[in-house]
């Protein structure tokens, strides 16, 4: 196991898994037949409005979850963010992203 | 192109599958082209510079740009992927660092791109993904009023989603969100059956046709429950795609009793019985979708888009079957492509000063999809002369011209023809298109084998002279865009029919090669389906003369339409992809603008390219 895939380990288990105990499978997702869209579904907003005052999109989602009261998604959203900054933990992405689609496998991710 | 002055929006989608740019102007699309056919690569999901590029050089005069509009929602998307990981945790390690790539790219990448292309954060605008799809069925449908129907695998939390549009514009009605998703069901069928997801489900819909349906009951029973609109839940125990490497869980495996069938094996007729059952249980889904979308909004018009929209089979049952419908129109890059087009357009009628030209004229604002670059003579020329090849060149217009082609296509060659603006969207209109004679029982395989070297079972479809379309096919409407499947009239279907090669116990795929039961073998499938392009003399006047001249001296109404390109490759967009894909294939003649190109003719040392350039399977 490579330094990296450590650091992507550790990230993994600080950010979700700790925020896993506030989120159960089908938390304010799934809905499981035909339902009534919220009003997200019906406009385009500029990036001027999803960023906010904020230097970035993760940043301003980590504001949303902690505005809902979901401390612990605001929490992990924003060490997310930190970590992306750095740009030593992902290398290029374009031959792993090509062998995504080779492999048989949708990429909901 | 128009030369008004109008206020421009710049479409973009990307990072996804089939990223893609697009240009209009008011109401006006003036352009639209997906990335794969300027970088050569399949399905290009990356930032589709070179499509930005071409559209951006056709901006109308007098123009500029008001907005970026991008097909998705980036903060939904997040949102979607951090809870997911977090609902999943610890499952969906073995993603973590795709996750991450995805959530740096949306976060970083793309607004760091799309600041380059404007650098005016109030300008650069996010449709949500459904909302973009549903833009792209309606606003350029022939159709002041309709139901919209988008269903694909999954954006940022939409799956599937009913709208309504009019002349107020377009608005949400009903949607089933992530992962409950039709689109992820048939992808895994897909990946079931060895094909690839996101490139394969077009097999997996040709191979249904060999099987009987034997799963139906079975699917619904253990995979998916639908309910009387049309409504659904997957069982998630099956599937995989949350967390893992496979779309496909181990019990997925276990439940149908034989593994996923590997890329380069056989098709046994339990794959085949696999394919059929998949297909029936979507053609009945989307037709109760379809019944509510209708009656939810009082329409009797259905628009349709996403990915799923690309199932031609599904769509005609929805046109032969949905109570109370009227008419429907597809969008014909109804995939992530379209995407882009729907959100320049959705964006463009939210401008200050914007106004909607849209009144039901009854045609569409699609311009027959031929909406990507074309090429002068000079550059035409300069690409035949680049190697060189030895051409022949006429005038505008000459009927020299296309009574050559015509000629050829009677004497059995087969022609690679390019002429004027790319089509838009996945499918060759004939303006990118390989055609031949459809009634040479090897057709089939000599284009399969020879040209497009792909699988020989197959079938290719065919572009029909409008007028005579009636007489030779069954259709649920006639569609330019080949977007339906028609079936062959019985005058025309020949023995033994598919019940009775079963009934001779074939029960490998391989078996039924080169016994297609019609006098037009080469386009027709086994069910006497094909997938019509129907052509007017409006749509297309070269290709319609070409193809008028055939009919007169053959009788024949119809030719082999499939798309120029070879296994694994994008469609030609430039003479000298299509120099290139001549070169390495045995097509006879290259017919492009108004020169031909004779295989006969070329010199030795080019003759013997042939056949040494490896593909990629697809």
């Amino acid at each position: 196991m490579r330094i990296k895939d450590i650091e992507l380990l550790e990230l993994f288990l600080e950010t979700v898994c700790e925020a896993s105990e506030s989120q159960s499978q089908d938390d304010d997702a799934g809905t499981t037949a035909l339902t009534v869209p919220g009003p997200e579904a019906n406009r385009a907003c500029s990036m001027e409005q999803q960023l906010g005052n904020r230097a970035n999109l993760m940043e301003q989602l980590a504001d949303r979850y902690a505005a809902s009261g979901q401390s612990k998604l605001a929490l992990a959203t924003r060490r997310l963010a930190r970590a992306l900054e750095e740009d030593h933990l992902l290398s290029s992405d374009d031959g792993d992203r090509h062998q995504r689609l080779l492999d048989y496998v949708y990429p909901v991710v | 192109m128009t030369d008004r002055a109008e206020h421009c929006v710049l479409g973009i989608s990307a990072y996804f599958h089939d990223s893609a740019a697009a240009l209009v102007a008011g109401d006006k699309i003036v352009a639209a082209a997906q990335e794969e056919r300027f970088t050569r690569r399949k399905a290009d999901w990356r930032f589709p510079k070179n499509a930005v590029e071409y559209c951006l050089s056709v901006l109308p005069r007098g123009a500029e740009l008001a907005a970026v509009a991008f097909y998705e929602d980036p903060s939904q998307k997040l949102d979607r992927i951090v809870r997911n990981a977090a609902a999943n945790a610890p499952r969906g390690a073995a993603i973590w660092p795709k996750t991450l790539r995805t959530l740096q790219v949306l976060n970083k990448a793309l607004p760091e791109e799309l600041m380059e292309i404007l650098p005016d954060p109030r300008r650069i605008y996010f449709s949500p993904h459904h909302r973009s799809h549903a833009a792209s069925a309606f606003h350029p449908s022939p159709f002041d009023e309709a139901a919209i129907l988008v269903v694909d695998g999954v954006g940022e939390w939409a799956t599937t989603s009913l709208w309504h549009g009019s002349e107020n514009g377009i608005e949400p009605v009903r949607e089933i969100r992530f992962p409950h998703s039709l689109g992820l069901l048939y992808s895994a069928f897909t990946q079931y059956c060895g094909f690839r997801v996101n490139f394969g489900e077009y097999k997996l819909m040709g191979l249904a046709p060999f099987g009987r349906p034997v799963f139906k009951n079975f699917i619904y029973k253990h995979l998916i429950e639908v309910d009387t609109e049309g409504g659904f839940t997957l069982n998630l125990d099956y599937f995989d795609f949350e967390t893992g490497n496979s779309t496909l869980s181990p019990l997925f495996h276990r439940l149908f009793k034989y593994p996923p069938r590997q890329p380069d094996e056989p098709i046994s007729m339990h794959y085949m019985n696999v394919a059929a059952s998949i297909q029936s249980v979507l053609n009945e889904v989307m037709c109760a979708l379809a019944e509510t979308a209708l009656r939810l909004t009082g329409s009797a018009n259905l628009c349709l888009a996403g990915g799923v929209a690309l199932n031609c089979v599904a769509n005609s049952e929805m046109a032969r079957y949905t109570k109370g419908l009227r008419r429907i129109w597809v969008q014909p890059a109804a995939g992530d492509a379209g995407g882009a087009l729907g959100a320049a357009l959705d964006v463009s009628r939210q401008l200050p000063g914007a106004r909607s030209d849209k009144g039901g004229s009854g045609t569409d604002t699609m311009a027959h999809a031929y909406l990507g670059p074309d090429y002068s003579a000079q550059q035409i020329r300069q690409a035949l002369e680049q190697y060189p090849l030895v051409y022949e060149s006429y005038a505008d217009d000459e009927p020299g011209f296309r009574t050559a082609v015509s000629e050829a296509l009677q004497g059995g060659h087969i022609v690679g023809y390019f002429d004027g603006r790319m089509e838009f969207g996945p499918r060759a209109l004939g303006n990118r298109s390989i055609l031949a004679d459809p009634r040479p029982r090897d057709m089939l395989q000599r284009a399969n084998n020879k040209i497009k070297f792909r699988e020989t079972w197959r079938p290719l479809a065919p572009v029909v002279l409008a007028e005579h379309e009636a007489r030779l096919f069954d259709r649920p409407l006639a569609d330019p865009y080949m977007l339906f499947v028609s079936q062959l009239k019985e005058t025309y279907r020949s023995k033994p029919n598919l019940n009775q090669m079963r009934a001779q116990g074939l029960s490998e795929l391989a078996q039924y090669l080169n016994r297609t039961p019609s006098k037009f073998p080469a386009i027709t499938h086994y069910d006497y389906s094909a997938r019509t392009q129907s052509l007017t003399r409006e749509a297309n006047p070269r290709l319609h003369a070409i193809l008028t001249h055939f009919f007169d001296h053959t009788g024949c109404p119809m030719l082999l339409n499939t798309s120029f390109n070879i296994r694994g490759e994008p469609i030609v967009c430039s003479p000298l992809d299509a120099v290139e894909a001549f070169l390495n294939t045995h097509l006879d003649l290259l017919a492009i603008g108004t020169f031909l190109v004779r295989r006969a003719a070329q010199p030795d040392r080019l003759q013997k390219r042939i056949g040494k350039k490896k593909f990629h399977a697809d």
